[in-house]
């Protein structure tokens, strides 16, 4: 303890006022009992202040440490764990959260911008979002009967992020929440949504394209149609892209791929127990893919529909979503009749099935989008059908193939 | 301390005769003051021989005085020209003037006093003395002591400033006439000779005119002037 002199100057109750060594005047607690021009001894003013500055330090770096635990609790919260593009011509890209609400826009055109100052979208839900946006379009006319292309992209923020991303973040949720709205609007809007990894989105982001954008360019790629990464921006282009008919084979292949390749990987889970039959609720969305995916809606696209795997070769099951339940039916009243024509057939399908898995193995990324069209309102409940439900579909396909006599295999082949 | 405190001095002062005709020479003034005290009347030089008797007893201070007692000299000073005063008015059986120093009157006057024997009680009643006559001075600016401690500066800096300041306006003899006269402190003035923000001189008014006051009566406050001299500044004369 640093102690200066200083002398009794006045006596005051219980107080001195003297003048120390340091040049101060200041008051004290009385002290024994001093008299007037005494000297007695008093702390420095540096050690008062060293004694306040210790309890200042303390009080301060507790309130430090308090304010980044709560900063840091605020801070986990509303992380971002999942990225969203919709594009009409409003192009926009936002942050959604592992409740699925936006937490922010990342990247917006002029007619977003100008969109969004009518509406305000922070917090909500992405159902809401979507549902808003789409609203949006179609009263400002950027959503018609000439221009009917939603094209949405979404991918984890990263790959840490992908348990965390929200449950209704999926190809069948999003075209049901824009059909919704194209429903009561009156149009039937065409949605194309796409899947991506973090890797992709990291890829996207340096080419300053939206998720979609950068998923449609690379599909058009694929398929040969040379276009370059920014005109993806301009509406006509997409739509020129997603009307090619080039890109729509190789969109009909890899949807085919996806279609032939998930259930297998699926496929590949249960064979073990060996059971094919059940459907693959992990199968929708996670884990992602590697590669993209492109989510079809049956009925709007006919072409689409034709390629689709078996079915598309098949003449009676052009329109499924109409005739579906009424050929489930009949596969049931003539199948005991075709009891024993249909055990060769699941043999033989049981084994198409195992050289596929032999060749998905061999495959180990799959990659590939599907076109989805948006569907008939009558066809929305067989189109929202997750596309890795592969065991009702090869249910479907038996059914289907019962009636048509083509086998599994033929269409594994292609 | 003041400087000239310093041990190296004040060897020198004891050995050297010339040093110490040269200190003599420049605390002429501090020994007509307290022989003035004592008299209660003007002293000068060549006419009384009270100033001769003060002069004798400062020059028996000289070789008395120990630095290492931490005893202010000039106190020590003071009080062996006091009483060597005290037992020559007794010699001279002027009464009058014994009668002017109750105190002293009932007790046989020991003119001589060890610096040993300077007592912290003795010191302590020349303080009090000090510290009544610094009180009237304050009083006479309208400054009382528990104005001075709302206005004292805490940080080391910011006193120093102001020590500074009061140093300048205490030595600097045509400010300090001004502050006689006016009774307040000439702060443009103060500022300039300083180059201390007016602002600044301003929150420190009080004190710098409080502590002024101590430095520039260097011979009333021979205590109290020493808690506000800082070692640069050292004391004037």
């Amino acid at each position: 303890m640093s102690k200066i002199l200083a002398v009794v100057l006045e006596k005051s109750g219980s107080r001195y006022t003297v003048l120390g060594r340091d040049g101060t005047f200041r008051q004290v607690h009385r002290q024994l009992n001093a008299e007037v021009g005494e000297e007695i001894q008093i702390q420095s003013w540096s050690e008062v202040f060293s004694g306040v500055r210790i309890w200042a330090g303390a009080v301060a770096l507790f309130l430090v440490v308090l304010t980044s635990l709560i900063g840091w609790n605020l801070y986990q919260a509303p992380t971002a764990v999942a990225l969203l593009s919709v594009d009409i011509n409003p192009s926009l890209q936002f942050a959604l959260d592992n409740q699925g609400n936006l937490l922010k826009f990342q990247t917006q055109n002029e007619d977003a911008k100008r969109m969004l100052s009518q509406i305000d979208l922070k917090g909500k839900p992405i159902q809401d979002v979507i549902k808003q946006i789409v609203t949006q379009a179609y009263d400002q006319k950027f959503l018609s009967a000439e221009q009917h292309w939603v094209v949405v992209g979404y991918s984890p923020m990263t790959d840490k992020t992908i348990a965390q991303m929200p449950k209704e973040l999926n190809e069948s949720q999003i075209i049901s929440w824009v059909t919704e709205i194209g429903e009561k609007k009156g149009l039937t809007p065409q949605v194309a949504v796409f899947s991506l990894t973090s890797e992709e989105r990291n890829l996207a982001q340096k080419r300053e394209l939206t998720l979609g954008e950068y998923a449609l360019w690379q599909t058009a790629d694929k398929a040969g149609v040379v276009t370059q990464p920014e005109k993806l921006k301009d509406t006509s282009e997409r739509v020129r892209l997603l009307e090619d008919p080039q890109v729509q084979v190789q969109i009909k292949a890899e949807k085919k791929k996806i279609e032939d390749g998930l259930p297998r990987k699926s496929g590949n889970v249960k064979q073990d127990s060996g059971s094919t039959n059940k459907p693959s609720e992990n199968g929708m969305r996670k884990p992602l893919p590697v590669g993209k995916q492109f989510s079809p809606i049956k009925g709007q696209f006919p072409e689409m529909d034709k390629s689709r795997g078996q079915e598309g070769d098949q003449p009676k099951n052009q329109d499924i979503n109409n005739s579906n339940d009424e050929d489930k039916q009949k596969q049931k009243q003539t199948a005991k009749d075709q009891e024993k024509q249909q055990n060769k057939e699941r043999d033989k399908a049981k084994n198409s099935v195992n050289k596929e898995i032999e060749r998905v193995k061999e495959k180990e990324n799959v990659y590939g989008p599907v076109l989805a069209p948006i569907p008939a309102p009558g066809n929305l409940r067989y189109d929202t059908f997750p596309i890795y439900k592969i065991p009702e579909r090869q249910e479907d396909e038996r059914e289907m193939n019962d009636e048509s006599g083509i086998e599994d295999h033929n269409d594994v082949d292609h | 301390m003041p400087e000239w405190e310093d041990k190296i001095l004040w060897q020198r002062l004891k050995e050297d005769s010339e040093a110490r005709e040269t200190f003599l020479a420049v605390y002429q003034t501090f020994i007509r003051h307290v022989a003035s005290q004592v008299c209660f009347h003007s002293l000068e030089w060549g006419q009384d021989d009270e100033l001769s008797e003060a002069m004798i007893a400062f020059n028996e201070a000289i070789d008395l005085f120990i630095i290492d007692k931490g005893v202010p000299f000039l106190a020590y000073a003071r009080l062996l020209m006091k009483r060597r005063l005290i037992d020559y008015y007794r010699k001279q059986s002027l009464r009058q003037a014994i009668s002017l120093d109750q105190e002293d009157i009932g007790r046989g006057i020991d003119i001589y006093l060890g610096i040993d024997e300077f007592r912290e009680q003795e010191q302590d009643r020349e303080r009090a003395e000090e510290i009544q006559q610094f009180s009237r001075a304050l009083a006479s600016f309208k400054l009382t002591y528990q104005n001075l401690v709302e206005v004292s500066p805490k940080h080391r800096d910011s006193r120093e400033t102001l020590l500074r300041a009061a140093r300048e306006l205490a030595f600097d003899s045509e400010l300090w006439s001004q502050v006689e006269g006016s009774g307040k402190v000439p702060m443009q003035a103060l500022a300039l000779k300083t180059q201390i923000h007016p602002k600044v001189l301003e929150r420190g008014r009080k004190y710098i005119l409080a502590v002024a006051l101590l430095m520039t009566n260097q011979h009333d406050y021979v205590y109290l002037r020493e808690y506000v001299l800082t070692r640069e500044g050292g004391a004037k004369g």
